[in-house]
């Protein structure tokens, strides 16, 4: 069930109406029955890997609360970290490092060992992977006590609208709002959430799945595309990623709120005009960003003050941002070419300013910032190309080709498209500018009530008469 | 909360009207041709009483069978039309075949009809008349459908409730056309209508109107599984599920065409998906060999897989369109022809 669909606007409204009309200690019945229904309507298989998931976070978490003994509590964290990453490294990553260590070890005569399995990777699996690991450590670390209710806690790990991509929420953000929730329906909570369902949907069904026509194209076809037309791909790709994952974001969090819950804001409104790849991260996929920041980045770099292991480490996170993407050559060299990309931002940061100064063209200067943007946006249309390519060989094909002086554009890049994608994009511009870093729930309570129904209907017009329905799947629910 | 479901309501029915009233304002504009089938219709309209042989099917039809052609090969024993339409499928296809042969005016003798899959992930004119009436063949089809596809009929019946929604709601489509429709420039606008309707014998000879995009491109690799599964109707059939909601379609289709004394044959269309061969296949081999259409299987039947012959995965060329015709009107001369 897909968030652009008909059936899952249905199904949201009759849980919200059977939510409301429980009773409050028994909410989590019926939250964790739509929930384990949702992910049953993906593939019903894979509900059981969710609830072992859950069983063993739920039991581990338990066993480290009640043991006094630090040694035995790391035992048993480490214990819980394996079981729970061992299906999220089978499904996701057995088939690649197999591939890699048997091309490794092939001059040496030694092959057809560790074959590679046909297995579906379960939907939603990297992300309720992360989340249950950040609880499994907050629980060691001290930051939230092991939540004993198992209905309550299995709601925490499979709560429908965060379930297939996030946000990646911890526990001591979420566990009490299923603890205590909301006991009478909320009408504002309600509507903004929708507002910001309309909001999502306008960003994925009208812009994304616009955008997807285009750069599938080019993607799927490198061998065909050269110069302007790859060019162009790389940079719709980069907006129609923002646009297919913060509008899922915007859906999971308006669904969320509707039940009077609230999660996480996931990406800035404006993070495509960011100056530095360093801003862009602190406003892109904040959760997995804070996710690595806090139990990778962090532990590994406490003990230091050495500014070369601390670099170091920061490439490290950056590989491993990557390769959670997928076990694929092309998200290794995505992750690592951010990684030296804000790694040299960091390095070189005082020299550059000095620099500019000097020249009487420092940051501070509007069209110094336009600049920056207009380069940190190209590098990072750039390194997508990496991400988005099918393979390393086709990444490397497109890139060549963006160096061939050709200005034709595939037929998906006709005039009458690319004019709906650019007025699109500016008018969700102009929309984020207005929203600056609220979400557009807090601008819309501000204006008065036309104002916000010729939104709401203004936006559903152009979502129905504009949208594309052919390319429904959000991007992310491949991770 | 009544407050909320209230003005949920209240929400649907603004959006309702506003677009009635944008259907309103542009209803004149797009009904001349938006109604493909209509178009097509009234193409066979100026021509009854001459046709005698029509072919009803999807794009695949549309762009495949060249009735010119045809009828040379059938030494003119047959006066053919090609009522193939982009996206036109079972329960479309079934009810225009029932409509036609219920025409005194039309001195049908042969009637072929594409067997199809219900597909709604493609855009569903809410103005073909026929998009009203898919429930009733659908539902039960999907009801009905064998355990082994049961998942991929899930997902489809929800494609099928979203398109079905959004397109009854949608003015879109209707503003491309009007817009299409009213153009001044003459030659855009017969081009427009073309790509509806074809030539005057409702053939497609080339790609307009079809998106082509740039070339075959990547879906030359998916030939060869195009191929291996169109030979799959000449290998030794197993036990094979077959839908009983469809083939009660088609014999309910076939009563009929006895009744209005008109000689109805089933063709498979020449590229099928892996669900469409799985569910064509069983159930053309359950059609009485008097109403299907077997080609023979020789080497011109290969060529149809080939690049060179093929617009894109789906369709053929013209090029291929040539040799299927031949092989069409070859197998009819041979099945259908006393």
């Amino acid at each position: 069930m897909l968030f652009t669909t008909a059936s899952y606007f249905a199904f949201l409204l009759v849980v919200l109406t059977l939510w409301f009309q429980t009773p409050v200690r028994y909410r989590w019945v019926v939250m964790l029955a739509a929930s384990y229904f949702f992910y049953a309507t993906w593939n019903p298989g894979f509900v059981l890997l969710l609830a072992l998931t859950t069983g063993v976070a739920y039991g581990t978490a338990l066993r480290i609360g009640r043991t006094p003994d630090r040694e035995a509590q790391k035992r048993w964290l480490r214990t819980g970290v394996v079981l729970v990453l061992a299906p999220l490294l089978f499904y996701k990553y057995f088939n690649f490092f197999s591939a890699t260590l048997q091309a490794g070890l092939k001059p040496l005569g030694l092959s057809g060992f560790l074959p590679a399995h046909h297995y579906l990777l379960p939907v939603g699996i990297s992300f309720y992977t992360f989340q249950t690991l950040s609880y499994l450590i907050d629980v060691y670390r001290g930051y939230v006590r092991p939540e004993k209710h198992a209905g309550i806690f299995a709601v925490y790990v499979a709560f429908f609208p965060q379930l297939l991509a996030g946000p990646i929420e911890r526990g001591r953000q979420l566990l009490p709002q299923w603890r205590h929730p909301h006991p009478a329906f909320s009408y504002s909570d309600a509507v903004a959430g929708l507002q910001l369902i309309i909001w999502g949907l306008f960003k994925k069904i009208v812009l994304a799945n616009r955008l997807q026509e285009y750069v599938d194209t080019v993607f799927d076809q490198p061998e065909q595309h050269y110069g302007l037309g790859v060019w162009l791909a790389c940079f719709f790709f980069s907006f129609q990623l923002f646009c297919d994952f913060s509008a899922y974001s915007d859906i999971a969090v308006g669904s969320a709120r509707m039940f009077g819950v609230r999660l996480s804001q996931n990406f800035a409104n404006r993070v495509y005009a960011s100056r530095s790849r360093t801003e862009f991260w602190q406003g892109w996929h904040r959760t997995l960003t804070a996710w690595f920041r806090d139990y990778i980045y962090t532990p590994l770099s406490k003990q230091t003050r050495d500014r070369r292991v601390l670099y170091l480490n920061l490439l490290v996170v950056y590989l491993l941002t990557g390769l959670w993407h997928g076990a694929q050559w092309g998200f290794i060299v995505w992750g690592l070419l951010n990684g030296l990309w804000v790694l040299t931002e960091q390095v070189t940061r005082p020299a550059r300013r000095a620099f500019f100064e000097r020249l009487g063209f420092g940051p501070e200067l509007r069209l110094h910032q336009i600049l920056s943007t207009m380069l940190v946006f190209t590098a990072g249309a750039l390194m997508g190309l990496w991400f988005r390519a099918a393979t390393f060989a086709e990444g490397k094909t497109l890139f060549r080709h963006l160096f061939v002086a050709d200005w034709s554009l595939p037929a998906s890049g006709s005039s009458s498209r690319l004019l709906v994608i650019v007025l699109g994009l500016v008018g969700m511009d102009v929309v984020h500018r207005l929203m600056d870093a609220r979400p557009i729930d807090v601008l819309l309570q501000q204006q008065s009530r036309w104002v916000r129904w010729a939104y709401a209907v203004g936006v559903a017009e152009l979502i129905l008469t504009l949208g594309r329905y052919d390319n429904v799947r959000f991007y992310y629910f491949q991770f | 909360m009544i407050r909320f479901w209230r003005n949920l309501l209240l929400f649907f029915a603004v959006l309702a009207a506003v677009k009635g009233l944008v259907l309103l304002l542009s209803a004149g504009y797009y009904e001349r041709v938006i109604h493909d089938t209509r178009a097509k219709t009234l193409l066979l309209d100026r021509q009854a009483g001459r046709i005698n042989t029509v072919f009803i099917g999807s794009s695949r039809t549309f762009t495949s069978i060249d009735p010119a052609r045809f009828d040379s090969l059938t030494g003119h024993r047959t006066c053919s039309f090609n009522f193939g339409v982009s996206s036109f499928f079972i329960p479309h296809t079934f009810r225009t075949a029932e409509v036609l042969m219920a025409r005194r005016d039309l001195a049908l003798h042969y009637l072929g009809v594409e067997l199809s899959l219900p597909r709604f992930d493609t855009s569903i004119d809410p103005f073909r008349w026929e998009a009203w009436e898919q429930p009733r063949f659908y539902l039960p089809y999907l009801f009905n459908a064998p355990p082994d596809t049961a998942g991929s009929h899930s997902r489809r019946a929800e494609q099928y409730l979203n398109t079905y929604l959004f397109t009854l709601l949608s003015p879109a489509l209707r503003l491309r056309m009007a817009v299409a429709a009213h153009t001044d420039d003459a030659a855009r606008r017969q081009q427009f209508e073309a790509d509806l309707t074809g030539s005057p014998d409702g053939y497609l000879p080339d790609n307009h109107g079809l998106d082509a995009g740039t070339g075959l491109g990547r879906d030359s690799a998916e030939l060869p599984a195009y191929h291996s599964r169109s030979l799959l109707v000449y290998s030794r059939s197993g036990n094979e599920a077959v839908n009983p909601e469809y083939r009660e379609e088609i014999d309910r289709l076939i009563g009929l065409a006895q009744r209005h004394r008109v000689r109805l044959f089933f063709y498979l269309p020449n590229r099928m998906t892996p669900e469409e061969a799985r569910a064509l296949i069983p159930l053309f081999r359950s059609i009485d060999a008097q109403h299907r259409l077997h080609l023979p299987h020789d080497p011109r039947f290969d060529a149809l897989f080939l690049p060179r012959f093929s617009m894109d995965r789906g369709h053929v060329n013209y090029g291929g369109s040539q040799i299927y015709t031949g092989l069409m009107a070859e197998a009819f001369v041979k099945q259908m022809v006393p």
